[in-house]
């Protein structure tokens, strides 16, 4: 059998080629009913995630597709030039198609080195495959292998360690400080995209309330919409609030932490909504993490401003954001007591150094892959090579059945009341018609290849396995009758 | 009663205790995927010591002392802070989210299983009990002692926390501890329990002093022990009380803490010294706290 890669990704397609190769739920099963209807005797898996397309497939070595074949299909059912196709395509076959899987499963032709995500897209799509019947055991090993041995480099080198997003570091700090969120208070400043995809992570979290200002209160209106907080119609009240009041706000004056450590009155999730520009301090006061992103040329949160309001938050840590450059934060706030503080370059760096430890782990995972495949590939063939031999006898016991037949219907045919030196030279005879015969009829096939006529045939090949299988030596003489009975 | 076997049990328990503290400070400072490695030994660790202090105690209450009362001697009550301790810091790890509990622990149990045998060994005495009131003394001295500890590892521990927040270290990259929150949590509720317990302690203390009549001698306030047992209960108070006292707030309450374990060191070791007769002047030989 052979395994046949054939796909494009981010590294050598455009995200215009990619959105037109991709392959959804259900035109991702009809495309691999066709790849059955197609070519019967292949396997096929295909891997369609946002970064990539790629088709995977097992076959008989002589048999179709082949890669132009399969470029073909593709170019069809995208409705996409093969030319286009052809420029933007990357091939593997056998051991380096099982490479690529295995790296694509650990990650390593990520765009984000080492990400978790693809090992259950590939799950998926494995799945998909064995759900339209067109995985077989060649596919089935190599894909059950991929998952096995992505999931063993993972443990053995760290690769998926660390983030790769300012959003999920500041997360990871936050967990830090903080056991639980369902009674916290999350402020955002300013609304901004960068704002949006933190707030997110946040958000993830579940705090008790979510609450976003923004001197341009349509611009906060529209965050916290697309947050999904429960709060949705702008109404400007007489308190400065924007959007209607999360459960758990009635206490703003710091005296909350008397109820810290238990549970809100009704922690749900996406309570919050948008505040007022003015009621900054208040929030300042309220709130557990703050993320800033604000565009203003000056520190929008300065000593001055949050020294006092330290006694009214008893302390309690504040966890702080900034994302915004220049600076929202004046950097001395984070000197004060149980005020942490980070911006932009600090969770940057984390995530720079998160990638070097991820790249410098990559090298570390080439040894284990190779061992990996090599294996994987191992077993395919020792699977192919078993099919082979026991068709092989079979279809030489077929032979000698229909020789054994004939013979027996010759024998049972032979005058009974012959005499014992004629018997014996008629069975004798007999013996040698069908050992012949059989013989004829084994080496028919094999030594058909051997036409020198044929042009195309590897004769030069079959003439060094026919040696080799047979223990030929090269310009010897045929063993002699005598020899071959010793 | 000095026991060989005592010792020799207490000996094998503090190496246990001093490998496992290397080999725990060594990994805290490795990637967080060391943590689960850390805590896997860390944890065997504890156990042994849990149960072999726990063994120990019972053997020498049973077999040693021959008394109705477990706590005979200070080597005793090592003994049983040790066990509580390692007990009390399985449960606490495993429901408190805080991975990095034994790491902490572990070299206090050492320090403590190293007193004992020297308390076995060298400075060994018995307790006098004589009355309901010196076993509830000797009781809530040492399981106030017992929640001080473990107010002071948690201490030590926010300020660790705190230090690697402070440098920006990336949490994803080091054994993690626990979160600032659960600690100081597990920091005041420590704290609360030790207070109560030392108030009892003080009471019960106030009263065996005044049976004997030491309350009528001029200045009994005045001695070192007292001093020292009454600061560490009022900076039990203190810490307790931190979140409602905004200024003791955060890494003080931390420092408190551990200046709370020097303190109740300082005095079990004078408390310890002070009951032989030979080491101290008869001014102090008598002092209110006989016990630690």
């Amino acid at each position: 059998m052979r395994i046949v890669m054939w796909g494009l990704n981010h590294r050598t397609a455009g995200v215009e080629l990619r959105e037109r190769l991709a392959f959804a739920s259900p035109r991702l099963e009809q495309t691999l009913a066709g790849l059955r209807r197609a070519w019967p005797s292949a396997e096929a898996v295909l891997l369609s995630t946002c970064n990539r397309t790629e088709f995977y497939l097992a076959r008989p070595a002589h048999d179709p597709p082949d890669i132009e074949a399969l470029l073909a299909f593709v170019a069809a059912q995208c409705q996409v030039a093969p030319e286009e196709l052809r420029a933007a395509s990357i091939q593997r076959e056998n051991e380096q198609a099982l490479m690529h899987l295995f790296r694509v499963a650990c990650g390593l032709e990520s765009m984000v080195v080492g990400e978790p995500q693809i090992l259950g897209q590939i799950k998926r799509a494995y799945e998909a495959a064995a759900g339209a019947q067109v995985v077989g055991p060649v596919l089935h090993r190599s894909f059950q292998q991929a998952l096995a041995i992505a999931k063993d480099v993972r443990n053995q080198t760290g690769i998926d360690q660390g983030r790769m997003s300012v959003g999920s570091v500041a997360v990871d700090f936050a967990k830090e400080v903080f056991d639980h969120f369902s009674d916290k208070t999350v402020v955002g400043i300013g609304a901004g995209d960068m704002a949006k995809l933190t707030l997110q992570h946040l958000k993830a979290l579940q705090p008790a309330r979510l609450w976003i200002t923004n001197r341009t209160p349509e611009r906060a209106v529209a965050l916290a919409q697309r947050l999904g907080l429960n709060q949705v119609q702008p109404a400007l009240s007489v308190s400065g609030t924007m959007m209607g009041e999360g459960p758990g706000h009635e206490d703003r004056s710091g005296s909350r932490e008397s109820a810290a450590g238990a549970a809100p009155s009704s922690p749900a999730a996406g309570s919050g909504g948008v505040r007022a520009w003015e009621d900054l301090d208040e929030l300042l006061v309220e709130a557990d993490v703050v993320l800033t992103s604000t565009a203003a040329r000056e520190p929008i949160i300065t000593v001055a401003r949050f020294k006092p309001l330290t006694r009214r938050r008893r302390l309690r840590p504040l966890f702080i954001i900034d994302i915004a450059l220049p600076r929202n934060v004046e950097p001395a706030v984070g000197t004060l007591p149980n005020v942490y503080l980070y911006n932009l370059d600090d969770l940057q760096r984390v995530v720079e150094a998160n990638y070097s430890a991820r790249q410098a782990q990559a090298a570390l995972c080439e040894p284990l892959l190779a061992q990996a495949v090599h294996h994987c590939m191992a077993e395919i063939q020792n699977r192919d090579i078993g099919q082979l031999i026991k068709a092989l006898r079979q279809h030489l016991h077929d032979l000698g059945q229909v020789e054994r037949s004939r013979t027996l219907r010759k024998l049972q045919a032979m005058p009974r009341e012959m005499a014992h030196d004629q018997r014996c030279a008629a069975l004798e005879e007999l013996l040698d018609e069908h050992t012949t015969r059989l013989i004829n009829k084994i080496l028919h096939l094999p030594l058909s290849q051997l036409d020198r006529r044929k042009t195309d045939t590897p004769l030069a090949f079959y003439a060094t396995a026919l040696r080799r299988l047979f223990g030929l030596k090269q310009d010897a003489e045929p063993p002699s009758h005598q020899e071959h009975q010793e | 009663m000095r026991d060989p076997l005592t010792t020799i049990s207490l000996i094998c328990l503090t190496l246990i205790a001093l490998a496992a503290s290397v080999w725990g400070v060594l990994q805290l400072y490795g990637s967080n995927r060391t943590a689960g490695t850390m805590n896997w030994h860390a944890r065997i660790a504890t156990w042994l010591i849990a149960a072999g202090s726990a063994a120990v105690f019972l053997y020498r209450w049973v077999w040693v002392n021959h008394a109705w009362v477990p706590v005979e001697a200070h080597v005793d009550g090592l003994l049983l802070i040790v066990a509580l301790i390692a007990a009390l810091a399985l449960y606490l790890q495993a429901r408190a989210r805080l991975p990095g509990l034994l790491v902490f622990v572990l070299p206090l149990m050492a320090f403590l299983l190293a007193w004992g045998i020297c308390a076995s060994m060298w400075t060994f005495h018995a307790f006098k009990i004589h009355s309901v009131w010196k076993a509830l003394h000797l009781t809530s001295v040492y399981l106030g002692s017992l929640f001080c500890l473990i107010s002071a590892v948690a201490g030590a521990m926010f300020l660790l926390v705190n230090f690697r927040l402070r440098h920006k270290r990336d949490p994803a990259q080091v054994a993690r501890i626990g979160s600032l929150e659960t600690i100081e949590r597990t920091m005041v509720h420590t704290a609360a329990a030790g207070f109560a317990l030392l108030t009892l302690a003080l009471i019960s203390g106030l009263m065996l002093a005044g049976a004997d009549g030491l309350l009528r001698q001029a200045g009994w306030w005045s001695s070192p022990k007292i001093i020292l047992a009454t600061a560490v209960w009022a900076l039990c108070a203190l810490i307790m009380n931190v979140r409602h006292v905004g200024p003791f707030r955060g890494t003080r309450a931390a420092a408190l803490s551990l200046a709370c374990l020097v303190l109740l060191l300082a005095t079990m070791a004078l408390a310890n010294g002070m009951t032989s007769p030979s080491a101290h002047p008869p001014a102090t030989q008598h002092a209110p706290l006989e016990a630690p």
